[in-house]
C-alpha cells in the first residue's frame, strides 16, 4: 500500500478543518437566527352586521297614507270585518281586499303605514300601530281612508328590533348590512379576536344576534268578539272586546278605551310577563298565550284586567282559542320559541281559576289555530292544513276530517263557513259549509317582484 | 427575513464552492430510504416542535431525488407534511457533506384549541425547508446530520358555530407563519 505523500495528507486535514469550521460556523450562525424563528400571524376578520337606518318620527307620521293596491310581498296578520280582509304587510302597512265573493278576493288599496305589525276594527274604526304610535282611521269609505286620531307614544315597549328607541326622537326603520374586513397582523399570542356570538359595535349600536329574527319575523293575527268589532287570527296582539281594544305591549297588556270610536283614550297599563305573545277574547276574558304559558284576565271591569289564573307549560310559543269549556293551545318549537314540544294541548276552562289540561296530541310544527262550531282548524306548519271534528276532546286525532299537505299554513280565520287561511305562500280561502269536502276556493299569492 | 435569505443564499455558495472539490461520480442510479427525526427549534418561549419524517427515492451520481412524508408537533399545531426532495452532495467520498431542499404542502389541525363556539376548516399550507448535512456511510448504512430553515405555512378559516342572523356569520381566516431552525438525526439505507 503506497505512503500517502506529507502533501495529500496535509491537504485532507486541511480540507477536513474547514468543513468542520465551516459547519460549526453555519451553526453558530443558525442559533443566532433562532431569535427569528417565531410565528407570524395575519388573521383576516370578516364582519357582516347591521347597520340602523334611523327615520324621525315626523317622517313616519307624514308618510302614512292611502295607495293603489300593492303587490303582495309578506304576510303578517289579517283582519275581517263587514266583507274586507285587511291583510298585514310586516312594517309595511295593511293591504284592504274587497273579499265579498271569496272565490274572487280583490284588491282595492293599500293603506301605507310605517312599522306596523298589529290591527284591530270597531265599527268604521281601523286601529293600527305605527311603531310607538297607535293610528286610528276611518275605514267607513275604503276609497278614502282617512287617519282621524293618534295616540302618540302609546307603545312603550316597541320591541320588536329588540331594543327601545327613543320616541321623541327616531326609530330604526331598517336594518342595512354591512360587511366590514379587518386584517390583523401579530405574533399568534395576542388575540384581538371577539369570536362568540353576533354582537358587534357601530356607531353606539350594539346589536343581539337574535334581533334580525325578530325584526323580520312574520306576526300574528287577532280575534275580536263583540257588535262592532271584525274578527282576527290566533296570533294576534291587538283585539277588540266591547268598547275597549287591548294592545299587547311588551310585556304588558294596554287598555284602551274606545267607546268613541273615533276618539281612542289610552287607560290602564297591566304588566305581566316579558314573553306574552297573543290575546284572545272570550266573553268577559282574556286568555294570553305567552312562551310559558296561558294567562287568563276578567275584564268584566274592562279599564282594570285582574288576572285569575296561570297556565303554565314549557317553554314554546303557544296561540291559544277557546271555544265553551275548553281553551285550544298549540305549543311548537323553533329559533324564537325555543323548547322541542310540538303538539295541541286541550284544557279545561271550567273552573277559570284552575284550568286543567285534558289532553295533548302530538303535531308536527302546529302554528295558529282557529275553532267554528266545533270544528278545528289548526295550521301545522310544513304538513299543512288539518282540520279535526273537536266535538269529544278526549278523541280529536281519531276525528281527523281533512288534511291538506302541499301548503306552509300560519293561520286561519273561520268565519261564516270560509276559512281565511294565510300561509307562506300567500292567502288561501276554503269552503268548510261542509267541513269534510273543504274546497278550495282562491288564493291570493305572495309576490316576489320588488 | 433577511437574515434567512442570507442563509439560505450561503449554502448554495458553498455547494457551488464543493462542486469544485469533487473527485468522482457514482456511475449507477441507486435506490435510497432515510428516516430523520429531530428538533424544530424557535425563539425561547415562543414554541419548539419534534419532527419526523421518512424520504425515499433514487441517488444518481451527486443527486437524490426522493418524495417523502412526514408528522411534525407543533406547541398547538400537528401536520402532516408530504414533500419532494432534492439533494446534490458536495464532496466525494463515503462521509460527505450535502444540501438538500424539500417542498411540499402539509395538512395541518389543531387539537389545542375549544371546540365550543367556532367552527373551524383547517387548510395546511406549503412547507419550504432548505437544509445542509453530512453523511457518513457503513456499507449500505448510512448516518445523517442536519441542520437547516424550516417554514410551514398554515391557513385556517374559523366561523361562528352558532349564528341567530339570518345572512353568512361572521369570518375568521388565519395565515399563520411558523419558521423553526431544524436540527436532525437520521438514518437509513443507501
Amino acid at each position: 500500500m503506497p505512503m500517502e505523500s506529507l502533501e495529500n495528507r496535509l491537504q485532507k486535514r486541511i480540507h477536513v478543518s474547514l468543513y468542520a469550521l465551516l459547519f460549526l460556523t453555519t451553526l453558530l450562525g443558525l442559533s443566532v437566527l433562532l431569535e427569528g424563528c417565531t410565528d407570524k400571524c395575519e388573521v383576516t376578520n370578516e364582519y357582516v352586521y347591521y347597520e340602523p337606518v334611523y327615520t324621525t318620527v315626523e317622517e313616519i307620521r307624514e308618510s302614512v297614507r292611502l295607495l293603489a293596491p300593492q303587490p303582495i310581498r309578506a304576510l303578517g296578520k289579517i283582519y275581517f270585518k263587514d266583507g274586507l280582509m285587511y291583510v298585514n304587510e310586516p312594517g309595511e302597512g295593511i293591504h284592504i281586499i274587497n273579499n265579498q265573493d271569496p272565490a274572487n278576493p280583490v284588491q282595492l288599496k293599500f293603506l301605507n303605514i310605517p312599522g306596523n305589525y298589529d290591527l284591530a276594527i270597531k265599527g268604521n274604526t281601523l286601529y293600527a300601530d305605527s311603531y310607538v304610535d297607535l293610528v286610528a282611521f276611518d275605514v267607513s269609505d275604503v276609497s278614502n281612508i282617512q287617519e282621524v286620531n293618534r295616540l302618540e307614544g302609546i307603545l312603550k315597549n316597541y320591541q320588536v328590533m329588540g331594543y327601545s328607541i327613543d320616541e321623541n326622537c327616531c326609530v330604526i326603520t331598517s336594518f342595512e348590512e354591512r360587511k366590514q374586513v379587518f386584517i390583523d397582523e401579530s405574533d399568534c399570542y395576542t388575540n384581538n379576536l371577539q369570536p362568540w356570538g353576533g354582537v358587534f359595535f357601530e356607531n353606539g349600536i350594539a346589536l343581539r344576534a337574535d334581533m334580525a329574527a325578530n325584526f323580520s319575523a312574520t306576526a300574528a293575527i287577532a280575534p275580536g268578539t263583540g257588535s262592532g268589532s271584525g274578527v282576527g287570527g290566533s296570533l294576534a296582539r291587538f283585539t277588540v272586546t266591547g268598547d275597549h281594544l287591548y294592545l299587547l305591549d311588551g310585556g304588558d297588556v294596554q287598555t284602551v278605551n274606545v267607546s268613541n270610536e273615533t276618539n281612542p283614550v289610552a287607560k290602564t297599563r297591566t304588566n305581566l310577563s316579558w314573553d306574552i305573545e297573543t290575546i284572545f277574547p272570550y266573553k268577559s276574558n282574556l286568555f294570553i298565550g305567552s312562551s310559558s304559558g296561558m294567562y287568563i284576565l276578567d275584564i268584566s271591569s274592562p279599564e282594570s284586567p285582574a288576572l285569575i289564573s296561570t297556565y303554565q307549560h314549557i317553554r314554546s310559543c303557544d296561540p291559544v282559542v277557546v271555544d265553551d269549556d275548553y281553551a285550544y293551545v298549540t305549543l311548537r318549537s323553533g329559533t324564537m320559541c325555543q323548547g322541542f314540544t310540538n303538539q295541541l294541548e286541550v284544557i279545561d276552562i271550567k273552573n277559570l281559576s284552575s284550568p286543567k289540561l285534558v289532553k295533548a296530541y302530538p303535531m308536527t310544527n302546529p302554528h295558529g289555530l282557529g275553532i267554528d262550531n266545533k270544528t278545528l282548524f289548526i295550521c301545522d306548519g310544513n304538513d299543512g292544513l288539518k282540520t279535526y271534528d273537536a266535538t269529544d276532546v278526549l278523541r280529536i286525532n281519531q276525528n281527523q276530517i281533512a288534511h291538506f299537505k302541499d301548503i306552509n299554513a300560519l293561520d286561519v280565520i273561520p268565519f261564516d263557513d270560509v276559512l281565511m287561511m294565510i300561509g307562506e305562500d300567500g292567502i288561501f280561502q276554503y269552503d268548510y259549509s261542509n267541513p269534510s269536502e273543504m274546497k278550495l276556493l282562491s288564493k291570493l299569492l305572495i309576490t316576489n317582484e320588488e | 427575513m433577511k437574515s434567512r435569505v442570507f442563509l439560505v443564499i450561503s449554502i448554495f455558495f458553498v455547494s457551488f464552492c464543493a462542486v469544485g472539490q469533487a473527485d468522482s461520480l457514482d456511475s449507477k442510479p441507486s435506490y435510497f430510504l432515510s428516516i430523520y427525526s429531530g428538533g424544530l427549534l424557535g425563539k425561547k418561549g415562543k414554541g419548539s416542535a419534534m419532527t419526523v419524517s421518512l424520504i425515499q427515492g433514487v441517488r444518481h451520481k451527486r443527486f437524490a431525488f426522493g418524495a417523502g412524508i412526514g408528522y411534525d408537533a407543533y406547541t398547538e399545531w400537528r401536520t402532516f407534511p408530504i414533500f419532494g426532495s432534492v439533494a446534490f452532495d458536495l464532496s466525494k467520498g463515503r462521509n460527505r457533506w450535502f444540501i438538500q431542499f424539500n417542498a411540499g404542502y402539509s395538512k395541518a389541525w389543531n387539537p389545542t384549541r375549544p371546540e365550543a363556539a367556532l367552527r373551524y376548516d383547517d387548510k395546511g399550507g406549503s412547507i419550504f425547508h432548505p437544509l445542509l448535512g453530512y453523511r457518513i456511510q457503513n456499507g449500505n448504512m448510512v448516518l445523517y446530520l442536519t441542520a437547516g430553515y424550516r417554514f410551514q405555512r398554515l391557513t385556517s378559516e374559523w366561523t361562528e358555530r352558532f349564528w341567530g342572523w339570518g345572512n353568512s356569520p361572521n369570518k375568521f381566516t388565519e395565515r399563520r407563519d411558523i419558521e423553526r431552525l431544524s436540527v436532525q438525526i437520521g438514518f437509513g439505507l443507501r
